[in-house]
């Protein structure tokens, strides 16, 4: 009799060890999780453009969802949303794999569709364990507002916009893991300042009540359209506390997780200025060319000022590019224009060969048509078309500011 | 904010030319605009049309968005070919901006301009 209650003493003992040890390594498990997404914020605090906020809460000490997000380059942000088939270690370590090859393929360009087409097939390639996962991602240009998204299968975010809120619409696709030669297309819209979206996991709208009613699709949207207006780090808190409301005691079913990301728009200093390098090629000018004319019907300028602008540049970088440079090399002319009261200013930097426009004879656009000859045309156009100009030669470099006004 | 261009080669600006022969007139239609890039496209067909025997050539500049000093130097040779058999350049169609541009390269005192 002592030596069993010993014995059973002993293997309690043991199993409570083991138990111990299970719940720390857990423990320690949840927190490689959480140090896999990113929880800092606000992330980019340099970055004005946008705010965004998000958070993961694992049903158990760890869980298969996860969201990400990060710049590609300048101006794109690239963020998403993901959530595996089952929950706890085995999701978790599966998540591993799709969170590490979806930072590097997005890393490498291309549409969202793209990127998922390439992280389905190589989930597909060494997924032994069936598993699969559900996928939303999507590119933000925080200079214009225009997102670019694909989804595999996950619940489509939600669109917060100034008249209410609405799903995005579904460009197709289906859980990456599934079937190897999978499409993804990407869908397209664009966000106005102020207007926001909503990434979430079924752990929000499948959160069940003590009684197995789910927390559903309807209660999130009423939420967020009562919420809309409210920072995202804001709707996330009272999204969760709704959530942990509803549920009322009753265990959390599954992981939480849900993402917001509100668009400000371009800083106002980038709104009204615009700097452009382009190299030493004729062949870079249309795209000049649509950058101004994109630059102009933002401002609201009138198309004659939009006109006469792209007329001068044409003429100064034409003259720049065929006449500037007698080396073959690649040069870089730098264009920065700004959009100032009443007026416009620009400025053209080149290290070509002294040339100042200023100084260039004057055209004579009164002789008959006879005498009239060829060149000092271009040169001509601008000092005409401009309502001022100024010529600095500094450091090797020719800098011509031009001002136009806008009447 | 910089922007680093890359040419798209694919969506390169195009300048057309479509030819409408109207009785002794010959008219050229343009569309696109007309610049460095896109004048020789232009220059062919214009000159062709002046240094041909006889008629009167009219250009419709209806869908021209802009012309630079490039096209103006073929509005100048064709104007000059055609002064040859006592014939003016007539443009059709001018939008304001190249209206004003014409003006300012003095061109009107030797092309015949419609609006």
């Amino acid at each position: 009799m002592t030596r069993r209650l010993a014995e059973s003493i002993e293997h309690l003992k043991e199993t409570t060890a083991a138990k111990e040890r299970i719940e720390s390594e857990l423990k320690i498990a949840h927190e490689i999780q959480m140090s896999m997404v990113p929880k800092i914020f606000p992330p980019f605090p340099d970055r004005s453009e946008f705010d965004i906020f998000a958070t993961l809460v694992s049903a158990k000490e760890v869980g298969g969802d996860f969201y990400d997000f990060f710049f590609i380059d300048d101006d794109q942000l690239c963020f998403a949303v993901a959530d595996v088939s089952g929950k706890g270690v085995p999701a978790s370590l599966f998540m591993a794999v799709p969170k590490t090859l979806f930072k590097a393929t997005a890393g490498n360009g291309g549409a969202p569709g793209e990127i998922l087409a390439r992280l389905n097939a190589e989930i597909c390639r060494d997924n032994e364990s069936c598993m699969f996962v559900t996928f939303f991602c999507a590119i933000l240009n925080i200079r214009t507002g225009q997102v670019d998204y694909s989804n595999g299968g996950h619940n489509l975010p939600y669109y917060l916009h100034h008249s209410g809120v609405t799903p995005l619409e579904n460009p197709g696709g289906r859980a990456l893991g599934v079937v190897e030669q999978s499409p993804y297309m990407s869908g397209r819209m664009v966000l106005s300042p102020g207007e926001a979206l909503l990434l979430y996991t079924d752990g929000v709208t499948e959160a069940m009540d003590s009684r197995q009613r789910l927390y559903s699709d309807q209660r999130l949207e009423q939420f967020l359209a009562s919420n809309r207006d409210s920072s995202p780090r804001q709707i996330i808190a009272d999204l969760v506390n709704d959530v942990r409301r509803f549920a009322d005691g009753a265990p959390q079913s599954d992981d939480i997780t849900a993402l917001a990301l509100l668009y400000v728009g371009a800083t106002e200093k980038m709104r009204k200025e615009l700097q452009i390098n382009l190299s030493n090629k004729l062949s870079e000018l249309e795209s000049f060319n649509q950058s101004l004319t994109e630059f102009g019907r933002r401002h609201g300028l009138t198309p004659r000022v939009v006109h006469d602008l792209n007329l001068a540049f044409e003429e100064i970088l034409t003259n720049i590019i065929s006449y500037g440079y007698t080396d073959n090399r690649e040069h870089e002319i730098k264009v920065h224009l700004s959009l100032q009261p009443g007026e416009v200013k620009a400025e053209v930097e080149d290290d070509g060969q002294p040339f100042n426009p200023l100084e260039a004879p004057e055209a004579d656009t009164a002789q008959s048509l006879e005498e009239r000859t060829i060149g000092g045309l271009g040169i001509h156009l601008v000092r005409k078309l401009m309502d001022g100009l100024e010529y600095q030669r500094q450091e090797g470099k020719n800098r011509l500011l031009m001002k136009k006004n806008l009447r | 904010m910089v922007l680093r261009h890359r040419p798209k080669s694919h969506e390169m600006k195009e300048l057309e030319i479509t030819l409408e022969r109207l009785e002794s007139t010959l008219v050229l239609h343009a569309v696109g605009p007309v610049d460095s890039i896109t004048a020789p496209r232009l220059q062919e067909p214009l000159l062709r049309a002046a240094e041909g025997p006889a008629g009167a050539v009219e250009l419709d500049l209806a869908e021209v968005p802009y012309m630079s000093s490039a096209g103006l130097r073929i509005l100048l040779l064709a104007a000059k070919a055609l002064q040859k058999r006592s014939e003016r350049l007539r443009l059709i169609n001018v939008p304001l901006p190249i209206y004003n541009v014409l003006n300012l390269a003095g061109f009107t005192s030797f092309i015949d301009i419609k609006q």
